[in-house]
């Protein structure tokens, strides 16, 4: 199970494994290749009647060729009703299973709202969002930071072993998570008093006035008291050019270029410059993840503050660095733009997608919150998400339904290592899941794979350059 | 007495075994392409049954494919006679 890959979205309501995609691609055309041989060998019968063989032994033969002709026949017409009851049964299949996951999924977002919000209303009751219970809480976060209890990435290796890592390592903790995610906006506002069937009203189960977005911009706004969560401005540190060859051409090949700050060189943003004769130059953007969790700004722009303004939909340090990085290099608005991103890199190039301040034709993320960005259907998009990664979970329910959706649950059937936190986000297993999609059948993936993979093609000159950012002192 | 070869008959033979040729070629090539190997997703019942679906719809192309080279083999052995006695 841990190799399987399940496919949803591009803009269809099924959910299978791209097995079960492939096989049911494969036997719809089985049935119409049938179909066409079947009326095929009708036209070749014709050519020869059974009358104009006689009953003398010589031709013996050939009227033996005519009885196999309507025996062939026969196959024909059965194999194409057989293919298309089996192909029909496994998209049927699909859609049941691609129905129900929504229907759970939306119940049990819809549960943990309520849940959620009559916990808001009980925390208002009790007084705890009191100014001095704020400052307690703050406080204690802040004490929390000058531990450096956030320091590092949770997918990452650790000196000492995480034993118990498989509670944040299993699909329903991140669906728990998702659920959570999508609840904040709800227990908030019970919790600054408004009555709990406004509260339904207002959220993402209701008119979806709030949502996600307005939790994290709460969340901001409260942590900027005690100096949480405080934006800043980035500027560019260093660039270098780096070696390259052509465009990618495929998934792992397009997550092999994502910088890693932590264990490179420091870049957190690769820009690719593909000059193609006859067409305007166009670029390909690597993003990479998280370098801190803390969630007090200091000078590292890819930090759990940006994480929370990319959630809340506004500009953070992650993603000026981003838009700073492409003007460094030379991407204008029209100037056709592909993006790739890991981690909180995946969630800020589904930003700048969502911006529209350019041309992005192609985004693929790795294990980036990007549930509740709403990327353009215009944009050939792959999501790639663990079901036991809680990272992606943070993004919310997944709302472009337009995009191809590919997950995987890793650790299915296997060991879980205890060497990291929260193993199902580290790259190592995403670079597993790049190869699994590279070699994918299904008709989904190799469309999407085929969009990205014309990016750049032809282009006559590459380069690559490595940009490094930091973020301007308060 | 054995009649001499109808020449419309030999030309109805040879586009029938050309025919049969190009069906059987495209038949073979769906059965390598187009049926389903592997069900590695199912499990118990589910793998049963969907083992028994594609196990007959292979047979069933199996059958299709001997159909249509057993036809052309004919049909070109009727040819052949046909040559024999030309």
């Amino acid at each position: 199970m841990g190799d399987d890959l399940t496919i949803s979205g591009g803009g269809a309501t099924a959910v299978a494994t791209d097995e079960l995609f492939t096989a049911a691609q494969q036997l719809h055309r089985l049935a119409l290749e049938a179909a066409s041989l079947c009326a095929e060998l009708v036209s070749i019968d014709r050519l020869v009647s059974m009358n104009s063989l006689g009953s003398g032994n010589d031709l013996s033969a050939a009227r033996r060729a005519e009885f196999d002709i309507d025996h062939a026949t026969a196959m024909l017409g059965a194999i194409e009703a057989e293919s298309r009851g089996v192909g029909g049964a496994l998209s049927n299949a699909a859609e049941a299973y691609g129905f129900s996951e929504r229907f759970i999924g939306s119940l049990g977002t819809q549960l943990a709202a309520d849940g959620a919000a009559v916990l808001g209303a009980m925390t208002f009751a009790s007084a705890i969002l009191s100014p001095g219970a704020m400052i307690v809480g703050g406080l204690a976060l802040r004490g929390l930071v000058a531990a450096h209890v956030f320091e590092g990435d949770p997918g990452k290796a650790s000196h000492g072993a995480h034993p118990s890592n498989w509670l944040l390592t299993n699909p329903v903790t991140a669906a728990a998570v998702r659920a959570a995610a999508m609840s904040m906006d709800d227990a908030m506002l019970t919790a600054s008093g408004l009555p709990l069937p406004a509260a339904q009203l207002l959220g993402d189960n209701g008119i979806g006035l709030v949502g996600l977005p307005f939790a994290a911009a709460a969340l901001m706004g409260v942590g900027s008291t005690v100096g949480l969560f405080t934006e800043t401005q980035v500027r560019p540190l260093a660039a270098h050019s780096r070696p390259v060859e052509g465009p990618p051409t495929g998934f792992a090949d397009r997550l092999s270029r994502v910088p890693d700050a932590g264990t490179s060189d420091g870049a957190q943003v690769v820009v690719e410059k593909y000059e193609v004769p006859g067409g305007p130059d166009e670029f390909a953007v690597y993003v990479g993840g998280t370098v801190t969790f803390s969630p007090e700004a200091t000078t590292e722009p890819f930090d759990m503050t940006s994480n929370v303004a990319n959630a809340a939909g506004n500009d953070g340090g992650a993603f000026r660095a981003v838009v700073e990085a492409m003007r460094l290099a030379g991407v204008q608005e029209s100037s056709p733009v592909t993006l790739t991103g890991y981690s909180e890199g995946g969630g800020t190039a589904a930003r700048i997608a969502a911006s529209g301040r350019f041309d992005v034709v192609g985004l693929t993320t790795f294990g980036g919150p990007t549930g509740q960005i709403p990327i353009p259907a215009s944009v050939t998009t792959v999501i790639i998400e663990h079901s036991d990664d809680i990272v992606p979970a943070l993004g919310g329910t997944q709302v472009n339904q337009q995009a191809l959706i590919v997950e995987r649950d890793v650790f299915a059937g296997r060991d879980i290592p205890t060497q990291y936190a929260v193993p199902a986000h580290h790259l190592e297993y995403y670079e597993e899941t790049a190869r699994l999609l590279d070699a994918a059948t299904s008709d989904q993936v190799k469309a999407s794979a085929a969009r990205l993979n014309a990016f750049g093609a032809g282009a006559t000159s590459v380069t690559s350059t490595a940009y490094t950012f930091e973020r301007v002192e308060h | 007495m054995i009649e001499p070869p109808d020449a419309a008959l030999i030309v109805a033979l040879e586009a029938q075994s050309r025919g049969l040729a190009a069906a059987l070629n495209r038949l073979e090539v769906a059965r390598r392409d187009l049926v389903p190997t592997g069900a590695a997703v199912w499990r118990g019942r589910a793998r049963h049954a969907y083992d028994d679906a594609v196990q007959t719809i292979s047979t069933k192309v199996d059958a299709g494919i001997a159909a249509l080279r057993s036809a052309r083999d004919r049909t070109d052995a009727a040819l052949a006679g046909m040559a024999d006695r030309g």
